[in-house]
């Protein structure tokens, strides 16, 4: 169980890390509506 | 706020929002090779002096055309009668437009997403694919100038069809010229330095929105 909680932090990152690989266009997209929303929100 | 209307927001939106984006998943999916293969493209600028000349004459040619068609012969007229300002106001932005500006949306933009995309759906495609992302991409900064939902909607509407069309602009310049985002930056800079000289134009759209433009 201890060895399972452990290793569910990893897993989720490689998962991500994989889904971001597999899909760069996707992830670039998200970086960038993300990213450029953080940066305007403030002036709002 | 810089010379040609360029702000600090603009440029870290277009550094934080376009190219480092762009770097990160370069690295994430190609590792080195990817990122020097980005750089390249980025920066190439070995490239036929044809291409130079289309990328920094083909817009204000465009608007002198739509201005003359428009106004008539007042647009050049106007244009002889403050010919210095080209020297003194537009030639200093459009060097900003250039250096700081234009260098890190277009990387992220054509140098990796109409890139990517061209590989999968040829450049057509490609170009109305990017067209749609970068449209969406400028709703938070027309907000921002306009505070306001509708003004922005309204800019939002007018400007799809001139996206469209510099959108394939571009994609021919960066394929024309072997893959230089340098000659889409050259067009873009152009292109934003020709807009935003125009007093009472929003700083990223060019759409007049005087008794909305809030910006500092």
């Amino acid at each position: 169980m201890a060895e399972q909680i452990e290793q569910t932090p990893r897993t989720d990152v490689s998962r991500v890390r994989a889904w971001m690989i597999r899909r760069p266009i996707a992830t670039f997209l998200v970086l960038v509506y993300a990213t450029t929303t953080l940066v305007f929100v403030p002036r709002v | 706020m810089l010379p040609g209307g360029a702000t600090p927001h603009g440029m870290l939106e277009n550094v934080l929002g376009s190219a480092v984006p762009a770097f990160i998943v370069t690295a994430l999916v190609s590792g080195k090779v990817g990122i020097r293969d980005l750089a390249r493209r980025s920066f190439r600028w070995r490239v036929p002096l044809r291409w130079y000349l289309i990328s920094l004459l083909a817009p204000p040619l465009i608007f002198l055309i739509a201005a003359t068609f428009l106004y008539g012969l007042a647009a050049l007229r106007a244009l002889g009668q403050n010919w210095l300002q080209v020297l003194t106001a537009f030639l200093p932005a459009l060097a900003i437009m250039i250096l700081l500006n234009n260098v890190a949306e277009e990387i992220g933009w054509t140098g990796f997403l109409f890139a990517r995309l061209q590989d999968r759906h040829g450049p057509l495609r490609a170009a109305l694919l990017t067209t749609v992302f970068f449209w969406l991409f400028h709703v938070p900064s027309f907000y921002v100038e306009t505070r306001s939902w509708a003004a922005t909607a309204a800019v939002l509407g007018f400007l799809l069809l001139p996206h469209l069309g510099s959108r394939f602009i571009v994609g021919w310049l960066y394929n024309g010229a072997g893959a230089s985002v340098l000659m889409a930056r050259l067009f873009h800079s152009m292109h934003n330095a020709i807009v935003m000289r125009n007093p009472g134009s929003t700083r990223e759209s060019g759409v007049s929105v005087n008794d909305q433009d809030h910006t500092s």
